[in-house]
């Protein structure tokens, strides 16, 4: 009956090593994920990953939808951090067509695709602290403040976790009065939030002793191994895309980007913590400079952009999230590629985890910060 | 105790005096318009009841999930057991990791074709009665992946589906008034008779 | 090449210095490149026996580290690979676009052995278009499961609409929500 063929190495071994199988149910991780694990004893000697339990297709399902047909799509990639995908997939589609967005638009986005990463990393950091063994206090913290801005987005656009508000064009209707008192009040209260976090776990003795010196990854391999956001900069390189290759209006603020300096579990949750403090200053500056004007530009009502490709990435909550977009003229994409985070940073999860027992497998696993939906798109 | 339940099947009770009061006390139980209903000396320790009423109040107040979540709705149903819309409220808090110790499996999130087996499998594993929640379009119905070559459009294809929560993905509020819905249906259980939606 | 809507504009130079000075260097390296200029990355088309040297190239001599996506696209009369590949303080990527015959599994070599980070988009292009990546470690699918039959991302690919809806894994007893009918799982048939 069971029809499922994984090619792995063979279950049954001589040599006294114990196969054992982490997923794709399980509670740590993160989503529909499967690690088949070889070990010695505890120690893990050889790792093979699968994924793909949560292929849903949505790069074929892209070619027979239009471009706004294509918009929900998108959202259900990362779907802790929807608006970003939603921003790519928008600066990719303005590219391929030439679209001018009006400039309160782009500070509207900003603002919301900055919001966004501060929830995606209050789960990031409660998931990691459950990994290490603090048996959800932090996560239920961090859902707090994650309902907090989960309000905010629900006055502006309807939905709690899938938003479909950043469009080509601009965004999909202009914020309510009530957001900008209420969102200032927030950021107010943020920062007191993000010192509580850190008084649970900064400086704390069991959760140092599980993440210090443990996955560390250099940055040569990092580079090498594709990976990008907040684990390249956990490794020591000072690669921030909103920094390099600036996109939307991110020139007109000043912000920091943290950096690490070993590269093992414990920078990468420092990082975290700090790029939320940095997102709290630009969504400040952002609602300081916000100017009036239109919220979206007019378009036709089919788009049908010029022949070509395009292809478009920010830095998203989880890395580089890329948009490759390939037109023929028609109403629908000819090919919508989606260059995912989560997938090409779990590149470097095999080498990092092999030597590791198979409780600090967990926590690198949790540090990586994967998202099954981009992962498996 | 035996002995008890010995002579009170043989027709001859050890004392007739108490058998009589326990006789009036049910028939005044179930007869809400008589004044004195219960004596003063049992108010407050005596219940009356049907036995299937119990057995599915304790089953519907005490739902353990499966940690089953699959894609996006599964960070609402993490949001429904946080804080602010605690699921605890239900009963049902009490997240298991694994299937042999859970009935209600909430299905969360998009069934693809690699990972039907598995679903399938845990499906077995757990032991009656067992719940099935579809929670969010994809589990419902395909959600807006219906139409692609690898997305199940519906887990109630393979698997009997007690309750359908829709929504792309639901709100934390939706997915208790599923489970509100689902413990009314658990209500009208019979557990001891023989069951009438042809399971098992 | 198709058309494109992204020309050089008028006017200015059409590169930043960074991606003129690569030009340069790979136009030295020998003949069968095409150029094309925009004002914000080189395009590169190559066949695809010149990959791995010009990769080599810009990877060690130009020092670009970062290989950011690797994509295939299929064309109806050919497969075309398209690499970006960025540096970390320049905004500028250099952008590879090799043919490759359409055929049942054509074959490309593999940037494992100068990129780690292309084994799983590799394995992805294998697994979703059918492309054959020589001197990869481990080609095997990963997206979807083992025996799953075809390639789905080739325009041309047909299924079975059975398939998505398990038959074989339903519970004993349970006729299925709509039993009796062969539903495709398409709107419309309902």
């Amino acid at each position: 009956m069971n029809r499922e063929v994984i090619s792995t190495f063979p279950m049954d071994t001589e040599d006294g090593t114990l196969v054992v199988n982490f997923g794709p149910q399980h509670p740590s991780t993160h989503g529909v994920f499967r690690l088949v694990m070889k070990l010695e004893g505890e120690t893990i000697v050889d790792a093979v990953p699968v994924m793909g339990y949560l292929h849903r297709s949505v790069e074929k399902l892209s070619e027979s939808r239009s471009y706004l047909q294509g918009i929900p799509l998108t959202d259900r990639l990362d779907y802790m951090a929807a608006m970003s995908n939603n921003l790519a997939y928008a600066l990719a589609v303005e590219k391929l067509a030439k679209i001018e967005i009006p400039e309160r638009a782009d500070y509207l986005r900003v603002i919301m695709v900055e919001l966004n990463r501060i929830a995606s990393h209050c789960m990031a950091i409660g998931s990691l602290a459950n990994d290490a063994g603090a048996f959800y206090t932090p996560f239920i913290y961090a859902f707090r403040d994650r309902e907090k801005i989960l309000d905010l987005f629900e006055m502006t656009c309807g939905q709690r976790l899938t938003y479909s508000y950043i469009r080509f064009g601009g965004v999909s209707r202009d914020i309510p009065e009530q957001f900008v008192p209420l969102c200032r009040q927030l950021l107010d209260e943020m920062p007191a939030n993000i010192d509580e976090y850190e008084r649970m776990m900064t400086s704390n003795e069991i959760f140092l002793a599980r993440t210090r010196n443990i996955g560390i990854l250099p940055p040569e391999m990092a580079l090498d191994y594709s990976v990008t956001g907040p684990m390249l900069r956990a490794s020591g390189v000072p690669h921030d895309l909103r920094k390099v290759e600036p996109y939307s209006v991110y020139d007109r603020f000043q912000f920091e980007v943290p950096v690490g300096r070993v590269g093992d579990v414990y920078d990468r949750y420092f990082v975290r913590i700090q790029e939320m403090r940095e997102s709290v200053k630009i969504v400040r500056q952002a609602l300081d400079q916000l100017p009036g004007g239109d919220a979206r530009a007019s378009l036709p009502k089919v788009l049908r952009p010029p022949k070509g490709d395009a292809y478009a990435q920010i830095e998203g909550p989880k890395g580089v999230l890329g948009y490759y977009l390939v037109s023929d003229g028609g109403p629908m994409p000819y090919r919508s590629k989606v260059r995912a985070p989560s997938f090409i940073n779990l590149t470097a999860l095999r080498p990092m985890i092999l030597g590791y027992k198979v409780a600090d497998a967990i926590v690198i696993l949790g540090s990586f910060d994967i998202i099954l939906g981009e992962v498996d798109r | 105790m035996k002995e008890e339940n010995k002579s009170w099947e043989s027709g001859d009770t050890p004392d007739p005096a108490q058998a009589a009061t326990l006789r009036s006390l049910a028939s005044r139980a179930l007869d809400p318009s008589s004044e004195d209903t219960v004596p003063e000396e049992v108010k407050g320790s005596l219940l009356l009841a049907k036995l299937e009423d119990l057995i599915n109040w304790s089953r519907k107040s005490s739902l353990w999930p499966l940690g089953f979540g699959l894609a996006c709705c599964a960070i609402e149903m993490i949001a429904a057991s946080a804080a602010r819309f605690d699921i605890a409220r239900f009963g049902a808090e009490v997240f298991r990791p694994s299937p042999r110790q859970a009935d209600l499996m909430i299905v969360s999130g998009t069934v693809t074709t690699k990972l039907a087996p598995m679903v399938r499998r845990i499906y077995d594993q757990m032991p009656e009665p067992k719940y099935v929640i579809a929670m969010g379009s994809c589990a419902s119905s395909g959600g807006p992946y219906k139409g692609s070559y690898s997305t199940v459009p519906g887990i109630d294809h393979f698997i009997p589906v007690d309750v359908y929560v829709p929504g792309c993905p639901p709100r934390p509020d939706a997915l208790l008034y599923g489970l509100m819905t689902l413990q009314r249906k658990i209500e009208k259980d019979t557990p001891l008779r023989k069951k009438r939606n042809g399971r098992n | 090449m198709e058309e494109t809507n992204r020309e050089p504009l008028e006017g200015q130079p059409a590169l930043p210095g960074i991606l003129v000075e690569a030009r340069r260097t790979l136009e030295a390296a020998g003949p069968g490149l095409e150029f094309r200029e925009l004002d914000d990355q080189l395009d590169v088309s190559l066949p695809v026996d010149r990959l791995i040297p010009c990769c080599y190239l810009i990877k060690r001599e130009l020092g670009y580290p970062l290989l950011m996506s690797v994509t295939a696209v299929d064309w109806e009369d050919s497969f075309e690979l398209v690499y970006h590949i960025y540096r970390t303080d320049s905004a500028f990527p250099i952008v590879l676009r090799c043919r490759l015959p359409r055929e049942e599994n054509p074959e490309a070599p593999s940037l494992v052995s100068l990129w780690a980070g292309a084994e799983y988009q590799e394995r992805e292009i294998y697994d979703l278009m059918g492309i054959v990546f020589t001197g990869h470690p481990d080609l095997r699918r990963i997206l979807l499961a083992d025996d799953f039959p075809g390639h789905p991302l080739r325009k041309d690919f047909q299924q079975d609409p059975d398939f998505v809806l398990v038959p074989h894994l339903r519970v004993p007893g349970y006729a299925g929500a709509r039993p009796g009918k062969a539903s495709t799982g398409r709107f419309l048939d309902e």
